[in-house]
């Protein structure tokens, strides 16, 4: 039954919901539901950051910031580790898709050793990620470029620290599995923990995706963004 | 038996053999939604007095001008800034949300606990540590902010306003840390309701009290994170010098370091949260005196639906009127416009709950109870400040009256009073569930009657001196002409009432303790409620809720005075009999 469908039932009437109501809205898990919402806060949180950055822009005293070439490399860490939770989480998912394993398939060990390696790398690049930033942090300053130098800077530092909090939260997620795993909790155990630790290794790459176009949009001076998908288009 | 909060199968006995045993995890590093719900009530509470003697300080000044020594007018503009961050952050939020919504969402709807009690319980530690950080202001070198409430920059981080020094650091790293406490109990709320109803609770079988919460925690979840942004922005304006909000400024004759910020940018974020705000505080109060209104009046709510949809409209309404504050900073008139109009149309659900309330009262059979009597004056006082809303909703009426005490008047009377009066009706309604005792009705009618009839003594005369043009957060007023000799002879009037308001609410924090110990036995449903938080096994609920066995519900939770049946109500959890006609809007209740 649709949200808006529920919204016109008629409660008071002998036999409405007399099917009775399961008293949940979807068969999602609470924890899966419970960070959707987390998602929807995170974004709104940096779609502000984004308002407020267009407004800034438009003053005079905007100088735009040219990004370390480093955040390229960054970025490639941050992919790297969503793709290695998303192997992790594959695997899980075959194993508990696998009724009887066939002879072709690896055995139940190996699986949870490949799984156990693909988090550990996850986590790995994750903290390559966040030493990265913290190493382009360390370059703008080396170039005088400080906190309070222009606005420019200061959104880099602002959102770029932003960003690397919400992954040090996932980190925090991260090692409460990985000290599951350490202890020797099964599968179903760590389920959930590693679904969850996915999604939002997804979110968190596309959201500094969006952040880093963001960042540089104004490279040029001025923001023309038609001119920057020409040039990725067209190559012009 | 499904386990709805783990989705595991577990036998009956699990839950009762779940509780905590030792002190330290019952009443303090406790996860159980009911301690965690007192905790924040009464942490919210202990704040509310600080906020109150606060309030008195102000009113001693206004109200009787270069007596008293103590207060200076830096003094003067912290005890106006602390006190409304306290009463509409950490009071009144905090106790509509931590703790009528901790209380309450699990036991209406049929739940055994919050779904992430762990981050339940951290929402409240944050909470703590947030009022902690706050009231850690009062003892630092320049005591606390006195910015404002709002916290305007750019005069908010400015050398010369009171707490410059620590008072404004403080004031940001306590909000931001009460926003964190916030999401973590805010994401318990949405998921529980979402997802933990008992068996037949239906979206719509929800108590309004339910839905009030429900969509004011959406709302402060997606309101809450502009004031983080905010918040943040203005801490570094104020610790690493940047220029997010500040323009460049000349002090004392020496330019300051920053250039180019805009102080608009941060009204925009600040009222983006603001007014949201307004209703993160009303639509639980709208929600709980819903509920006291029919199950005092005996009768079922009238339109549940339209409550419902007004619940929503109104959220949704919410996020875009938050200009209707700045119409004097500045905008472009079609802004303007733009944001008069939806400012009025948001009185037109507010207006629907207001006529189904009073059509819920019509041909009842009212019961002047202590919950009764504090709806009753809540409508009254909410259509009161709701009214002069709409004055100041329109531009050409806002531009004179704006920065005058109409608008402390105002939004006294529509935020202020009239939610904080749906909270003591809460009390008085829940406290027997939650203590198993009554409350004293002696002391409940001297508490009601000087705080209803005194707050219209005092915020009345308010509008008086809107009109006649007195500004508000000023000290003193000695040189001002235009201002008559009768606004003062009001102010010392004002003063006396507020020390008198301010007085009977100690009678009732007297009330709270006293009948803690000494009060009537209430029994397991005094008030022969029908929604679930009354049909537990245990008065007050032990850890668990509702012992071995999970509710289930089989109908909505207004069964009041149903033809034909003896008991002029039916609970929640009773199935319907054979032959039970409907019980419907069109029924016409005045007749039973």
């Amino acid at each position: 039954m649709s949200f808006f469908h529920t919204l016109m039932s008629k409660p008071w009437e002998v036999g409405s919901g007399e099917a009775i109501d399961r008293g949940q809205v979807c068969s999602t898990p609470s924890g899966k539901l419970g960070l959707t919402a987390f998602f929807a806060i995170i974004t709104v949180l940096f779609t502000l950051l984004t308002l407020g950055f267009f407004t800034r822009m438009a003053s005079e005293d905007w100088v735009p910031l040219i990004e370390p070439d480093l955040l390229i490399l960054n970025t490639i860490f941050l992919a790297l580790s969503s793709m290695a939770f998303h192997g992790a989480w594959i695997i899980v998912r075959k194993q508990q898709a696998m009724v009887l394993p066939s002879a072709s398939s690896p055995s139940p060990q190996k699986q949870i050793k490949f799984r156990n390696g693909l988090m550990a790398l996850g986590g790995v690049f994750a903290v390559a990620f966040i030493l990265g930033q913290v190493l382009a942090w360390q370059q703008l300053y080396n170039q005088g470029n400080f906190v309070n130098t222009n606005p420019a800077i200061t959104f880099f530092y602002l959102i770029t620290a932003l960003h690397a909090v919400h992954l040090l939260g996932g980190m925090f997620a991260w090692g409460r599995s990985a000290v599951k795993i350490w202890y020797g909790a099964t599968t179903d155990k760590i389920r959930q923990s590693l679904e969850l630790c996915t999604s939002y290794w997804h979110f968190l790459l596309m959201l500094w995706m969006l952040m880093f176009v963001l960042l540089v949009l104004d490279n040029n001076g001025k923001f023309d963004l038609i001119a920057i998908c020409r040039g990725i288009l067209l190559g012009d | 038996m499904t386990d709805t909060v783990t989705g595991t199968t577990i036998s009956p006995t699990d839950h009762v053999d779940h509780g905590p045993t030792t002190f330290l995890t019952k009443y303090i590093w406790s996860q159980d939604h009911k301690v965690i719900a007192i905790q924040y009530a009464i942490t919210a509470i202990s704040v509310g007095m600080v906020a109150l003697v606060l309030s008195w300080l102000m009113r001693l000044q206004l109200g009787f001008p270069d007596t008293f020594d103590f207060i200076d007018p830096e003094g003067y503009y912290q005890y106006v800034t602390m006190h409304g961050m306290i009463m509409v952050i950490y009071l009144l939020t905090a106790i509509f949300l931590g703790g009528f919504g901790n209380y309450l969402i699990p036991l209406m709807i049929g739940a055994r606990d919050m779904v992430f009690p762990y981050l339940n319980m951290l929402s409240y530690w944050f909470y703590l540590v947030s009022v902690l950080v706050l009231m850690s202001s009062f003892f630092v070198e320049g005591g606390p902010t006195g910015a404002g409430w709002t916290l305007y920059p750019p005069q908010s981080i400015l050398p010369g306003t009171p707490g410059y020094e620590w008072g404004i650091i403080l004031m940001l790293v306590s909000l931001v840390i009460f926003i964190v406490a916030f999401t973590m109990g805010g994401l318990n709320y949405v998921t529980t309701i979402l997802q933990a109803r008992a068996k037949g609770m239906t979206l719509m079988r929800m108590p309004l009290s339910v839905w009030g919460i429900f969509v004011a925690t959406i709302m402060g979840l997606l309101a809450f994170p502009a004031l983080f942004v905010g918040g943040v922005m203005m801490m570094f304006d104020r610790l690493l010098g940047t220029s997010f909000f500040m323009p460049a400024i000349i002090a004392q004759g020496e330019a300051l370091q920053y250039n180019g910020g805009s102080p608009l940018l941060f009204q925009h974020l600040f009222w983006f949260f603001g007014h949201p705000e307004v209703y993160i505080v009303a639509l639980p109060a709208f929600g709980i005196v819903s509920d006291l209104i029919s199950i005092h009046a005996r009768k079922n709510i009238f339109g549940y639906r339209m409550m419902v949809w007004a619940i929503v409209g109104i959220g949704a309404l919410s996020f875009v009127v938050w200009a209707h504050h700045m119409y004097v900073s500045g905008m472009n008139p079609y802004f303007g416009f733009f944001f008069a109009v939806t400012t009025l149309i948001i009185a037109v659900p507010t207006a629907i709950k207001v006529y189904n309330w009073v059509l819920t009262l019509w041909r009842g059979d009212i019961h002047l109870t202590m919950p009764m009597l504090y709806s009753i004056a809540f409508i009254l006082t909410f259509v009161v400040g709701g009214l002069t809303g709409l004055f100041l909703g329109n531009v050409v009426i806002d531009v004179p009256l704006s920065d005058t005490y109409f608008v402390v008047a105002h939004f006294h009377m529509v935020m202020g009073i009239a939610p904080i009066l749906v909270v003591f009706g809460a009390i008085y309604h829940w406290y027997p569930k939650i203590t198993g005792r009554l409350l004293n009705v002696k002391m409940g009618h001297i508490h009601f009657w000087v705080t209803f009839i005194g707050t219209y003594l005092m915020y009345f005369p308010m509008h008086y001196l809107g009109f006649v043009g007195v500004p508000r957060r000023y000290f003193a007023y000695e040189d001002a002409v235009f201002i008559p000799e009768s606004a003062q002879t009001l102010n010392a009037f004002i003063t006396v009432i507020a020390l008198i308001i301010g007085a009977v609410q100690l009678l009732f924090i007297f009330n709270l303790i006293w009948s803690y110990y000494k009060g009537k036995e209430a029994g397991p449903n005094p008030w022969n409620a029908t929604s679930l938080e009354w049909q537990t096994a245990e008065t007050p609920p032990g850890h668990g809720n509702w012992g071995p066995t999970d509710p289930v519900v089989y109908r909505w939770a207004y069964d009041y005075s149903v033809p034909g049946v003896e008991e002029d109500f039916i609970p929640q959890n009773v199935p319907h009999a054979k032959g039970e006609t409907h019980q419907g809007p069109d029924d016409d209740k005045g007749d039973t």
